[in-house]
């Protein structure tokens, strides 16, 4: 009513509509403002103080004191590594199992069904199977033990990283793979079908036309991968508790950890760094997107 | 245009889907409405207790009623009718003092009688003197013989009545009056007006000079650690708070007696060999004929103390019931597990523990239903 | 030729289904698992988390991970649903966590995508890239301040204290602007020279086409928010507050005996909810995918 109400019978599609927007997004400005925009802003300011009550400016020093935290950049690198090399591979897996599936494949809608299934099953509700699988007298030690190769203690071993990437492919490829299948299938078949004409190389094809054409679906998929490798600290908190093997003690476990030792100035200060490489991130991944986009119209 | 589609599409798996999910909403609320109940119905409840360390108490009250020391029972052994009760009950007695006066008129008579008789003897005993003084003078000496023993046996027989004469007339002085023996207290007057005595004594009078005296029939177990001598502290009924201090001064082989009317849990009462002791008060405020009770407490060494109840026997082996918890995040399971232990002593309501348990180690007192080892249980 | 691609056919859907088998088999384990009685759980999986000593001569052994239960028993489940309550109360928990979240999130993103994706104003790009970035956040990056604010509001210890921050997340709004970007302005347009106003429109055009949308992201949220760790372990501190999630990982370390049924119960609604939206999961995207 209100929105008839201001723009008349007429309205023109690019004309400013700046008051329905504000009263579109104002329930969730709202909140979104009390629980995610103040809280990071009070953040922001603690990581500058030496208490979060009455605090003083101490400029760089939490900082400082971050930075010759052994834990902190142990847990640095464990995240920045598994986010770096798990995401990427994650998406390649995905990618390929896509394609497979893209083809004419007996089965097809079962096989499908069973590779997003894992998304839907809750980590705590498997934590015991990866555990069978993964313990010093687990499965995966006994089948290795009949090629005679020495146990291990694969979630105390630097190995236990690998797990944890099983784990996250094992979850998140599923998903991935049906964004890239309904990708792979919005992409016009005549474009293929001309390059052909032109006489264009298998891989050319895929990098002129499929890569290009994946781009809007490869953003949202690389998006919710690295939100998902965040995520897959719940599995490892899960599976190996507040203070994990050395190779996958992650940032959330440092700030958890700080955050129950109550040294709230290196956890805010760990969380303001975290924030400044994701919108680093996120500024390429923009600039990126927009660049394709404008390639491709 | 595709999204239409999917409209159709609202059929088989979906609407196979919708029918599990709505079944498996509607279990899970059932469960969750009659968890409770169907909890209760498959696993029995239990209420635990916790041992606790102590000594072993056993309670024995042994009652009986107060007398006095030394007590005369006073009877008149003539059975006279009484015809006068100078005294009742409770009054206090002096030497010598008239208690009972007996209607002795009966006496008297007799004493007339036997005195007529003794005339009559004493004119026979003339006639047979005169008889044998006619058979002397007669000179013959049969005859005077016979009238010699005759008259003999006439002055026998007068010698014998007036013994008779005589004792009827102590009979007489000491009858017709009851006398106290010493100075007492009347506990038990009998004898009524106008009545003869009966079986029972006429006059109980107690002595006040030596104090009172009590007897209890006590199970022997309790008595073993008293000795001669030993002190009690014996309650008198009724009298609120009265406690009297006694010394046992007699401990006798009592005779069995029941006992099992104290023991809460029930159970056959057992022949227990019983004692009797004798127990001597002093104490001012006692007038006799209280009935008092002693309790008596025997202490074991500390032990572990568990209610009788939650004692389970198996072919003579003493056993509790133990609860075995296993922490789990959706709350604790309670398992029973069988202890056995090694009964020390009991008393009618806690049993001392040996062996077997440690202190705070729960145990089952009572559950809804037998129990076996290993079944679960709820604790109340 | 055409025998060639029968074969190439077949031998895709043979390494599919082993792959896609292998997918399954953690889900599969647990529902069988289910299945044995407490006894023979024990008796299978005593070795989890045991090193022999070997100088007190104890020898390795292997965990006994078996398929097939050697007696189908339910009694996994009567312990699971009659002998634990607190079970059923943790499941509660859970219901009452999700479904207002995502019953809010949806209405309140859906609201706000319509603004991203359907409205100019100014700052749109920019504020658009907050909530991309605060999606990105990992929770603990606003933990204290979080924390103390639901401190201030009082909502500490209370199923608030995570459905408020739940329906404002990010997740949604992204989402849903996705799917409402493709939508054609021809659509909108139209009913605009019908003379509806943006909230008809909004109900009358918008919501309809991203239905499939809208599913998806009930789908995810319901994945993401059944499975929540981190908040009740900072917000709820009182056991019986908290959600199945955090009891189920808890179940592991002591009743190991039940715990492939409380799995089972508790994946369920999320399976079920899965597959029963699956085609609108795929279909949704594929919607989106159609260029505006």
């Amino acid at each position: 009513m209100i929105a008839r109400a201001c723009f008349g019978k007429a309205g023109r599609l690019l004309r400013k509509d700046g008051a329905a927007a504000s009263l579109f997004l104002a329930p969730s400005l709202t909140g979104f403002a009390v629980f995610y925009i103040i809280p990071f802003a009070m953040g922001f300011v603690y990581s500058f103080q030496d208490s979060t009550i009455g605090g003083s400016f101490v400029g760089l020093h939490n900082y400082e004191a971050l930075q010759a935290s052994a834990s902190f950049r142990k847990a640095a690198v464990n995240s920045l590594m598994f986010t770096g090399v798990c995401v990427p591979l994650l998406i390649v897996l995905s990618l390929w199992l896509a394609h497979v599936l893209n083809q004419k494949l007996f089965i097809r809608n079962w096989l499908q069904s069973a590779f997003v299934l894992p998304l839907a099953v809750p980590v705590a509700s498997v934590v015991m199977i990866w555990q069978i699988l993964f313990d010093w007298n687990g499965i995966l030690n006994e089948w290795l033990n009949s090629f005679h190769v020495e146990r291990m203690d694969w979630m105390k071993s630097d190995w236990s990283i690998g797990v944890l990437a099983v784990v996250y492919i094992w979850k998140n490829i599923g998903y991935n793979m049906v964004l890239f299948l309904a990708g792979l299938q919005s992409i016009p078949k005549d474009y293929y079908e001309t390059a052909d004409i032109e006489g264009a190389g298998k891989f050319h094809k895929w990098i002129h036309i499929t890569l290009v054409y994946l781009t809007p679906t490869m953003f949202f998929v690389v998006l919710m991968s690295i939100i998902n490798s965040f995520k897959v600290f719940r599995e490892t908190y899960l599976i190996a508790g507040d203070y994990p093997h050395d190779r996958i003690y992650m940032l959330q476990h440092f700030m958890n950890n700080m955050f129950l030792s109550l040294d709230i100035q290196k956890l805010t200060a760990a969380a303001v760094l975290m924030v400044a490489c994701i919108l680093l991130f996120v500024s390429v991944m923009l600039v990126i997107e927009r660049r394709f986009r404008s390639f491709m119209d | 245009m595709e999204w239409k589609l999917n409209e159709q599409m609202v059929t088989g798996r979906q609407r196979k889907l919708r029918l599990a999910a709505s079944f498996f909403i509607l279990l899970m609320i059932l469960f969750t409405l009659f968890s409770n109940t169907l909890l209760a119905l498959t696993t029995p409840k239990a209420v635990l207790t916790v041992p606790s360390r102590g000594e072993l108490v056993h309670h024995f009250t042994g009652s009986g009623i107060v007398n006095r020391k030394a007590e005369a029972a006073l009877t008149n052994p003539a059975g006279w009718k009484a015809t006068k009760v100078t005294v009742k009950k409770g009054d206090h007695v002096t030497k010598g003092q008239s208690l009972v006066t007996y209607d002795k008129q009966d006496a008297e008579q007799q004493i007339l009688d036997e005195q007529a008789n003794l005339k009559k003897l004493k004119l026979s005993n003339e006639e047979q003197k005169s008889n044998y003084i006619e058979a002397a003078q007669s000179g013959d000496e049969q005859s005077m013989k016979s009238a010699k023993r005759a008259l003999d046996i006439g002055a026998i027989d007068v010698d014998m009545q007036e013994r008779r004469i005589q004792r009827l007339q102590n009979d007489l002085h000491e009858n017709s009056e009851l006398l106290a023996p010493f100075d007492g207290v009347v506990t038990e007057v009998n004898a009524a007006e106008g009545l003869p005595s009966s079986g029972s004594p006429d006059i109980r009078i107690s002595n006040t000079s030596l104090g009172f005296e009590s007897e209890f029939l006590v199970p022997a177990d309790s008595a073993v650690q008293l000795k001669i001598g030993d002190k009690l502290k014996v309650q008198v009924k009724g009298d609120e708070g009265l406690t009297v201090e006694g010394q046992v001064e007699q401990i006798q082989d009592g005779d069995s007696g029941l006992q099992g009317s104290t023991d809460p849990g029930g159970g056959a009462a057992v022949n227990v060999p019983m004692k009797k002791l004798q127990v001597a008060l002093h104490d001012n405020a006692l007038k006799g004929g209280e009935s008092v009770k002693v309790e008596l407490t025997q202490m074991t060494d500390d032990m572990i103390l568990v209610p009788n109840q939650a004692i389970r026997d198996e072919g003579g082996k003493k056993y509790v019931y133990g609860v075995e918890e296993q922490d789990g995040p959706l709350g604790n399971t309670f398992y029973v597990r069988k202890i056995f232990i090694t009964a020390a002593d009991s008393n009618e309501s806690v049993t001392a523990v040996s062996e077997g348990l440690f202190e705070q180690q729960e145990v089952i007192l009572e559950s809804s239903e037998p129990l076996r080892e290993g079944d679960k249980i709820r604790i109340h | 030729m055409r025998g060639l691609a029968l074969f190439r056919k077949l031998t895709l859907t043979l390494v599919m289904g082993v792959i896609a088998a292998a997918m399954l088999f953690p889900i599969a384990v647990t529902f069988t698992n289910s299945l044995m009685t407490e006894d023979e759980i024990g008796y299978n999986y005593h070795l989890i988390g045991k090193m022999a000593d070997i100088g007190a001569g104890e020898k390795d052994g292997f965990i006994n991970l078996k398929l097939l239960p050697d007696w189908i028993s339910f009694r996994q489940y009567a312990e699971v649903l009659v002998h634990k309550p607190k079970f059923l109360h943790m499941f509660w928990n859970s219901v009452f966590l999700v479904v207002p979240i995502i019953a809010g999130q949806v209405l309140v993103a859906s609201l706000a995508a319509y603004a991203f994706a359907k409205l100019r104003f100014w700052g749109r790009e920019k504020l658009f890239v907050v909530y991309l970035m605060t999606m990105l956040m990992p929770f603990q990056v606003t933990l204290v301040p979080n924390y103390m604010i639901a401190d201030k509001l009082g909502l500490m210890n209370s199923n608030s204290a995570i459905i408020l921050p739940g329906i404002f997340s990010a997740f949604g709004v992204f989402m849903l602007r996705q799917f409402m970007a493709h939508i054609p302005y021809l659509y909108i347009e139209a009913a605009k020279m019908d003379g509806a106003g943006h909230l008809r429109i909004f109900y009358r055009v918008i919501v309809p086409l991203v239905k499939p949308g809208i599913a998806a992201l009930v789908v995810l949220l319901f994945a993401d928010n059944w499975n929540m760790v981190e908040q009740p372990l900072i917000f709820l501190e009182e056991a019986m507050k908290q959600p199945l999630s955090l009891y189920l990982s808890r179940i592991n370390e002591g009743a190991r005996g039940v715990a492939f049924a409380a799995s089972v119960v508790y994946m369920a609604p999320m399976v079920m909810l899965f597959l029963y939206a699956e085609s609108y999961l795929v279909e949704g995207i594929q919607l989106s995918g159609i260029k505006g």
